[in-house]
């Protein structure tokens, strides 16, 4: 009997202090993604503000087809969208794991080199916007000048030329990896001294202790930084509401919401929901792909660590 | 056990503070006070116009301290944001200023109060001026705006003259500022014609208040019909056309950036920009600028959106902001608007000239000069943003400012700018 009392008060106990976060999860989380869902198959606009209509299954669709058939930017912003986030993971987590393993040597002057690198992390990603705008004004940035040692008399303004646009956009993002760095090098510098000591008794040099002892034993953190690296590079917005306003084919998924839901006079909400649902299902995606990606990346080398052991 | 019980209270507490701290809040705005919120937070030595304009609204809290509602005004920044959030959620502010055009979904939801019947009691028409016409919605006022959105152009007479043109040219038509600015262009060097892009969107409005077919466009929501007019298609073509000449370098989406090439520096022969632009002409350029209306004797103005109240407010609440709606158009908060924040006020009965003299400022002489040329211009049309809506001014600005560059085919970027702003308006 005492022992059930215990037990009932223990889970009393529990439930008292999950409630919080349950109650805020519910609210905060679940409620405005299940919202989201609804109201993209309802009419949400000007006209009904405080009561979105379902359309009736008939209709239901009706938002979706619009963003696929008919709204001009939603194609270009999924394409980028998803570039980005491809770019999150093979470009900006190479580039992190490189700086960090680098960051991760004892040499004089790494501690500084480290501060100094964090540095650009500390600046909203709206300031970068902002100094990146300087950056490629082609009256007075330092882009143009470097182009006409190559193209002479080049005067065009790069955030309006298709293609060079969004490569100028992309490395107003791209190569600022200072958190992605840091927590990747937290978990170098977690691997046991002792494995690498062993590793270089038998012989093996610094990169290769790097490829078949460190990155497969921070794998996992890997695998995380790329999960966020990938959906910041889908979610982008600032870089594109600083630099381009989505001129020159730079319009990102986040944008289009934005577009819909705030500039546009007719707040589209529930065509804007259309599109976040699609965010919402496309990020689950990009997390399985992430995934899917490390489990081959990581079976392959495990088989060709055994198959050069036998 | 003692430390058990803690914890439970503690738990418990937690979630109470969630429960209750929206309760708190709910309270907290029940004093009787008429909330007011405006975009004037700058402080005096970044912007001195906000200042005097807090200094209006100070002065009516003032005189009404003692009242039965206190009249508090509140400078934020991002007063837009507050109305939106406010309007999804089936509410609307006390009262705001607003900055963006008021939406659509507080229209149609009821919230705004409508202001004509007050106009019209107290014959307050002449007072708000361009705002009876402009902002009477199917018979309704929501919206009043003390100053009202005036746009012209300025020039650079040294510019013109290096480049040998004179302003009677220049302005002739938009086929002689093509013209003009080719000569400037000739010039060399840092100078060039006109910060294009977001500026370039008046050119269209210019070109379409030149025509019957345009001025008609102008006057409510884009359409496809609109969209496949020929007036549309010789706007937008004039305007990309005159961008492309100027070069991609001297366009982009905020004007704001290039501003001081004209105003400061003197690369620039030509800003379009509002009569308010002669508070920011540097001293020593300030003999060398003059403001001009747009080729074909057109000018922008624009009441926009303003003063604005809740329908939902109580008897005495709602006759405090109206008070407070006609303390603004008043001929004297009018002259201090004029003088103090270098604006155009709204209300017709005032003589700016002779305020300008009176107050032997230079700038404000300029200024009075600029307001004439725009309120007496034969064509005064709306912008377009306005009427058409952001969403569609900002796809234009995009389309003007990529074919800004060089090689680009401009009908064909017309063309892709039809299917956009088709869908837009769907």
């Amino acid at each position: 009997m005492k022992t059930r009392n215990m037990s009932w008060k223990r889970k009393g106990f529990i439930l008292a202090f999950l409630a919080p976060t349950v109650i805020a999860f519910v609210l905060f989380y679940l409620y405005p993604i299940v919202t989201v869902f609804v109201t993209s198959f309802c009419k949400w606009d000007y006209t009904n503000i405080t009561s979105p209509e379902f359309f009736g299954f008939a209709d239901m669709w009706n938002n979706y087809k619009y963003i696929f058939e008919l709204y001009p930017y939603f194609w270009e912003a999924l394409r980028n969208s998803t570039i980005w986030a491809l770019l999150g993971v093979f470009v900006q987590i190479p580039v992190s794991a490189l700086i960090a393993l680098a960051f991760s040597r004892k040499v004089k002057g790494v501690k500084f080199a480290r501060n100094v690198y964090i540095i650009p992390s500390m600046i909203s990603s709206a300031a970068m916007g902002m100094i990146f705008l300087q950056l490629y004004s082609p009256l007075y940035g330092v882009v143009n000048p470097v182009i006409r040692l190559f193209k002479q008399n080049f005067s065009e303004n790069i955030l309006l030329l298709k293609g060079p646009a969004f490569i100028a956009m992309t490395c107003a993002y791209i190569f600022f990896t200072g958190t992605t760095t840091l927590m990747i090098l937290g978990n170098i510098m977690a691997v046991p001294e002792d494995v690498r000591e062993a590793a270089m008794l038998d012989g093996a040099s610094g990169l290769k202790q790097d490829w078949y002892i460190t990155i497969p034993m921070i794998k996992d953190t890997l695998r995380t930084v790329s999960i966020l690296s990938a959906t910041a590079g889908f979610l982008l917005y600032n870089e594109v509401y600083f630099l381009t306003k989505g001129a020159a084919g730079t319009y990102s998924i986040s944008y289009v919401i934005r577009e819909l839901a705030i500039t546009s006079t007719r707040t589209q909400f529930g065509r804007a929901n259309a599109v976040a649902v699609i965010q919402i299902l496309a990020g689950m995606l990009i997390i399985v792909f992430v995934n899917l990606l490390y489990s081959q990346l990581f079976k392959g080398k495990r088989i060709r660590r055994n198959g050069g052991q036998s | 056990m003692k430390k058990r019980t803690i914890s439970i209270l503690l738990a418990g507490a937690m979630t109470m503070a969630a429960v209750m701290g929206s309760t708190v809040t709910a309270f907290a705005g029940e004093e009787d006070t008429l909330e007011f919120y405006h975009g004037y937070y700058h402080d005096e030595s970044e912007w001195p116009a906000a200042k005097v304009m807090r200094d209006i609204y100070d002065e009516f809290a003032k005189t009404h301290a003692d009242g039965e509602v206190k009249f508090e005004p509140i400078a934020v920044e991002n007063r837009d944001e507050i109305v939106s959030a406010e309007v999804a959620g089936g509410n609307f502010p006390d009262m705001v200023d607003c900055g963006l055009p008021l939406s659509l979904a507080a229209i149609s939801q009821g919230l705004v109060l409508d202001l004509k019947p007050y106009i019209d009691e107290n014959n307050l028409q002449d007072a708000v001026g361009l705002n009876y016409t402009q902002n009477d919605v199917d018979g309704h006022i929501y919206t009043v705006h003390d100053q009202l959105e005036s746009r012209g152009l300025w020039y650079n007479t040294e510019v013109f003259e290096q480049a040998g043109i004179t302003a009677e040219e220049a302005f002739k038509d938009w086929e002689s500022f093509g013209v003009a600015m080719d000569k400037v262009h000739e010039l060399g060097g840092d100078t060039y014609g006109y910060a294009a892009g977001q500026g370039s969107r008046y050119i269209i409005n210019a070109v379409l208040a030149s025509t019957e077919e345009g001025r008609e466009l102008l006057k409510g929501e884009l359409t496809p019909e609109g969209i496949e007019s020929e007036a549309f298609a010789e706007a937008f073509k004039t305007a990309a056309k005159l961008d492309q000449a100027n070069g991609s370098d001297h366009t982009t989406e905020d004007v704001g950036n290039l501003m001081d090439d004209f105003n400061k520096n003197g690369k620039a022969a030509v800003l379009f920009n509002g009569v308010w632009n002669a508070s920011g002409i540097d001293a020593g350029l300030a003999d060398k600028i003059e403001s001009q209306i747009f080729p074909g004797n057109v000018s922008v103005v624009t009441a926009g959106s303003g003063h604005s109240i809740s329908a939902n407010l109580s008897e005495a609440e709602t006759e405090l902001a109206l008070e407070f709606l006609a303390y603004m158009v008043s001929p004297e908060v009018q002259a201090k608007i004029f003088t103090g924040v270098q604006a155009n006020p709204c209300n017709t009965t005032l003589d700016l000239k002779a305020l300008a003299e009176e107050s032997g400022d230079p700038i404000t002489q300029k200024l009075a000069e600029a307001c004439t040329q725009v309120n007496s211009a034969e064509t005064v049309v709306t912008d377009l943003n306005y009427v058409w809506g952001s969403d569609v001014g900002s796809a234009i600005i995009n389309a003007l400012m990529e074919s800004a560059v060089e090689g680009t085919d401009i009908d064909a970027r017309f063309e892709q700018l039809k299917q956009e702003l088709t869908a837009l308006v769907a």
